[in-house]
């Protein structure tokens, strides 16, 4: 097959994945009706009942709280640990430096659930509080909580971006201003901080915009005291008339598409220019850390202290509390400990099915959505045209969908494309979603290793008589192999995280446990739940074992 | 008959003209270094004759087979091309031993499995690295790499083999052998090879012709003694060898001769390039040209021994005269103070000062 046919034939499949869920969703938005009822008309109904809501109105501005408030915590901490780690000689980096990353990995919903048996009224921390000092002072079912720990989980984001900033600065212009007089402090602010800021305004657009998107956490503590965010209010949305109203739903998601696309965008400016800065690097000579005195261990304690907060407390929490039979006030566990929570996952079958399929979806799945975003990447490599900006464009859409979204988008699709309709029931349609959802992501992923095999390796392949296609398979392929291998794990980890996106196709055949989580929570079945939890974290915790192991980098 | 042509190549990024029209032709058998400062378009151009740069206008064509040409909309494919290509960098793949390197070009073409072991065999041999078939590149030392990437480029026998700075990443002494090696086995196998360098010692050594580049234009080309012995401008002048470089203003210019005036003194030279009477000149001369005189006379000058530097086989001295200085290689050393310098006139060459 001509070269040519392949990159047009790419191109077109994804365009079809990325652009029909959301040509489905801006056509059923101005429907006064299901897409699938007969009589539907075009109209503004919709548009208007959304716009009229108070309850959107509200969700919106709670959403903007949420996301400013946690980049103002995030983006601080991210930046403080980031220097402590790339600049000081704080004790245990070694240890520390993938601690650090974790968060990333961490299901939302879980650590939610684990907040909530934690922290929570009658939580596992909370009761011993109040056995000693009377009372509990916090209050976990509130935006400022809710706000907190959003924060504290997305430091590693600020952290990623800033520690590489400073990583990629040249010794020698740090040493530069020490020579000139200036204090290693006073490095730090006047040099190094300024160079990086690029790199932190970026990771704190991409913060601003992650608030946007957040689902579990304000599912799982603004829920029951009434507090909506935007994809709350989506998912509520679902039941509000008693019938499904798909247009009144179409309608949140355009205005949630319509928010992020400018935030998207916003985003690929900042990565632009913060990769202006990264070429204005000295040479990489070995510089001796910044001397902590007598701030290291306090400073070692800071971040541990952030690790306890923000994964220590709630996956203790959720553990603890799958073997337990009950908790509250006045409970001894020695008399509640028990291992009946995961016998009973035997008995329902929905959390077997569960725990299988997210696997298979992991590492099957995984696999052939890294064989996806690997011909993506080979039709995009050095491709000279006008073309790749709006493969690039293409790309990016997905972006701007936060996951409850795109599976609800990839629901209709299936339920409107009929010949797809079978495959709605099986795990085909959860996997598509993912796929389309993390295109970006894995896209860059592996695009990203085989930016670093040497033009001239390929072109010496074309000059001995290699077609393109020859080449991509005896050269780039075989050289960006390990690459694959690590955007696999990575892959793996991130659909085992997922929660949002298997909501709406969530079903008999399709059930993993991330959304099979959300839905039992719903219900109020915390004993299934958090053995469901323990086991998705400890799934994620032996492939970020074997990452480590492997020498992954953790991030793309 | 030529085995490469190339006709008015032009091409540009975006707004940029990194060639401005080159031609040129390769005769067979013949070795053409292209040489120029970086920037002069000289690897672009190699890029160009291998299909992997598109000029926006021209022709190349090799043995009669029309590889480019603008007008007609004609861009064979680099792997259609059929030519032979050595990397800066060799490029070879590390993923496969130095016997699959070879081997590949020709299972590209079909050659079955057993054809291909005796002609990899004998590629390899015929350059003294048959006994390396089994290692892997990063178990070879650069001038290993260097000779599988040319037997990489060899097995499939194209027309003409490109050569881009093929001795760049040898260190110095490694470097004068490999050239040597290199021009015996180009004229042995009767090759016709295009050559990339910024060396014009190097060009000079391994080419037959010499085409030099500035500023994607062609500045002149010829046979290395003619490219040194007879330089038709002022960059062609100063690019070739060590020169000395005296301003002043030109006179009397003719065909056959010219005058550089400096102050009062006079010497007679050639003109080099367009030069007008009257105009602001530079007197160029090579520093093996210039030697001390015993005395006063025509075409000499009075200077001032002032530095003297010691290079093993000979001495090199720094003499001064006002703001003029001329430096000259001697046998050796000399007594200090003033001395005369002859500058014969058939190795002066007269340049107007662009």
């Amino acid at each position: 097959m001509p070269f040519a046919l392949f990159r047009a034939a790419v191109l077109a499949i994804m365009a079809s994945a990325v652009l029909a869920p959301i040509g489905l969703i801006v056509y059923q938005s101005f429907l006064d009706g299901p897409f699938f009822q007969p009589n539907v008309h075009f109209s503004l109904e919709a548009f208007q009942f959304v716009l009229e809501d108070d309850d959107f109105w509200e969700a919106l501005v709670t959403s903007i709280i949420v996301a400013g408030g946690m980049t103002a915590i995030a983006v601080p901490l991210g930046v403080v640990l980031a220097f402590l780690m790339a600049r000081t000689d704080v004790p245990g980096k070694s240890f520390l430096e993938p601690l650090i990353l974790v968060p990333i990995f961490m299901s939302a919903v879980v650590l939610a659930f684990g907040y909530v048996v934690a922290l929570g009224p009658v939580g596992i921390f909370s009761t011993l509080f109040k056995d000693v000092f009377g009372v509990v002072p916090w209050s976990i079912y509130s935006v400022t909580a809710i706000t907190i720990i959003a924060g504290l989980t997305h430091v590693p984001h600020v952290y990623l971006y800033t520690s590489a900033a400073l990583r990629n600065l040249g010794a020698d212009l740090e040493e530069a201003a020490r020579t000139t007089g200036a204090s290693p402090w006073r490095v730090a602010v006047s040099v190094s901080l300024p160079m990086v800021t690029p790199a932190v305004l970026y990771a704190a657009v991409l913060i601003f915009f992650l608030g946007f998107e957040l689902f579990g956490l304000p599912l799982v503590l603004g829920d029951p005291k009434g507090i909506l965010v935007l994809a709350t209010y989506l998912y509520k949305l679902t039941n509000k008339l008693g019938v499904p109203s798909y247009q009144l739903m179409a309608v949140v998601v355009v205005a949630i598409i319509l928010i992020a696309i400018p935030l998207v965008y916003l985003q690929r400016l900042l990565l632009a220019s913060s990769q202006k800065y990264v070429s204005v690097r000295g040479k990489a000579a070995k510089r001796s850390p910044l001397r902590l005195g007598g701030l290291r261990w306090p400073a070692f304690a800071l971040i541990v202290l952030w690790f306890v907060v923000s994964v220590g407390i709630p996956v203790f929490g959720i553990a603890l509390r799958s073997v337990v039979v009950t908790w509250g006030e006045g409970v001894k566990l020695a008399e509640v400990l028990t291992l009946a929570h995961y016998r009973d996952l035997v008995d329902y079958p929905n959390a077997i099915n569960a725990i299988v399929n997210t696997i298979l979806i992991g590492t099957v799945g995984g696999a052939i959505s890294v064989g996806c975003y690997t011909l993506v990447a080979l039709a995009m490599h050095r491709w000279r045209s006008g073309w790749t900006r709006v493969a690039d464009y293409l790309v990016m859409i997905p972006r701007s969908m936060p996951g409850l979204v795109a599976g609800l988008a990839m629901l209709w699709l299936f339920l409107f494309i009929k010949p797809l309709t079978p495959l709605r029931a099986t795990l085909v349609s959860v996997w598509v979603a993912y796929t389309v959802v993390w295109l970006a992501y894995g896209v860059r992923l592996v695009a990203g290793t085989m930016l670093q095999i040497g033009p001239e390796l390929e072109e010496a392949g074309r000059s001995v008589g290699a077609t393109r296609g020859r080449v991509a398979r005896d050269v780039t392929v075989p050289l960006a192999r390990t690459g694959m291998l690590a955007a696999w794990l990575l892959i793996f980890l991130i659909f085992v995280r997922e929660y949002s996106t298997g909501i709406y196709l969530l079903g008999p055949g399709t059930e993993v446990i991330g959304s099979l989580m959300v839905s039992l929570w719903g219900t109020g079945a915390i004993d299934l739940v958090s053995a469901l939890a323990v086991i998705n974290v400890l799934i994620i915790s032996v492939g970020l074992g074997l990452a480590l192991r492997l020498g992954v980098r953790l991030h793309g | 008959m030529a085995d490469l042509v190339i006709d008015n190549i032009k091409l540009r990024y975006g707004s940029v003209e990194i060639l401005k029209g080159v031609s040129m032709t390769l005769e067979k058998g013949q070795i053409v270094a292209l040489l120029g400062p970086s920037g002069s378009g000289k690897t672009t151009l190699l890029r160009c004759v291998a299909g992997l740069e598109e000029p926006h206008e021209g022709r190349i064509v090799i043995a009669g087979k029309t590889l480019f040409d603008g007008a007609r909309g004609i861009n064979l494919a680099p792997e259609e091309r059929g030519l032979g290509l050595v990397f800066q960098s060799y490029a070879l793949w590390p993923h496969k031993t130095v016997f699959d390197n070879v081997a590949y070009p020709l299972r590209l073409r079909g050659v079955s499995g057993s054809d291909v072991k005796t002609r990899v065999a004998k590629a390899l041999d015929s350059i003294g690295i048959g006994h390396l078939a089994a290692r892997f590149p990063h178990q070879l030392s650069g001038g290993q790499q260097q000779r599988v990437a040319l037997a990489r480029a060899l097995v499939y026998e194209p027309p003409v083999i490109l050569l881009d700075e093929p001795l760049s990443n040898l260190d110095a002494k490694l470097r004068e052998e490999a050239r040597v090696w290199l021009r015996q086995l180009i004229s042995e196998l009767g090759l016709s090879a295009l050559c990339v360098t910024h060396d014009q010692v190097e060009a000079m050594a391994m080419a037959d012709r010499i085409l030099l580049l500035n500023g994607g234009v062609v500045e002149q080309q010829g046979t290395p003694e003619e490219m040194y012995g007879r330089p038709a401008s002022l960059f062609a002048a100063e690019f070739m060898g060590a020169n000395n470089r005296l301003a002043g203003k030109a006179a009397n210019v003719t065909p056959s001769g010219a005058a550089l005036l400096l102050g009062d003194a006079r010497l007679e030279g050639l003109p080099c390039g367009p030069v007008r009477d009257g105009e602001d000149a530079f007197g160029v001369i090579r520093l093996e040209r210039v030697r001390v005189a015993d005395g006063p006379g025509p075409n000499r000058l009075r200077m001032t021994l002032t530095a003297e530097m010691y290079l093993g086989e000979r001495y090199e001295l720094l003499f001064t005269r006002g703001d003029a200085s001329v430096r000259i290689f001697s046998p050796a050393r000399i007594k200090g103070g003033d001395h005369w310098l002859e500058f014969p006139q058939d190795a002066l060459w007269v340049c107007a000062a662009a």
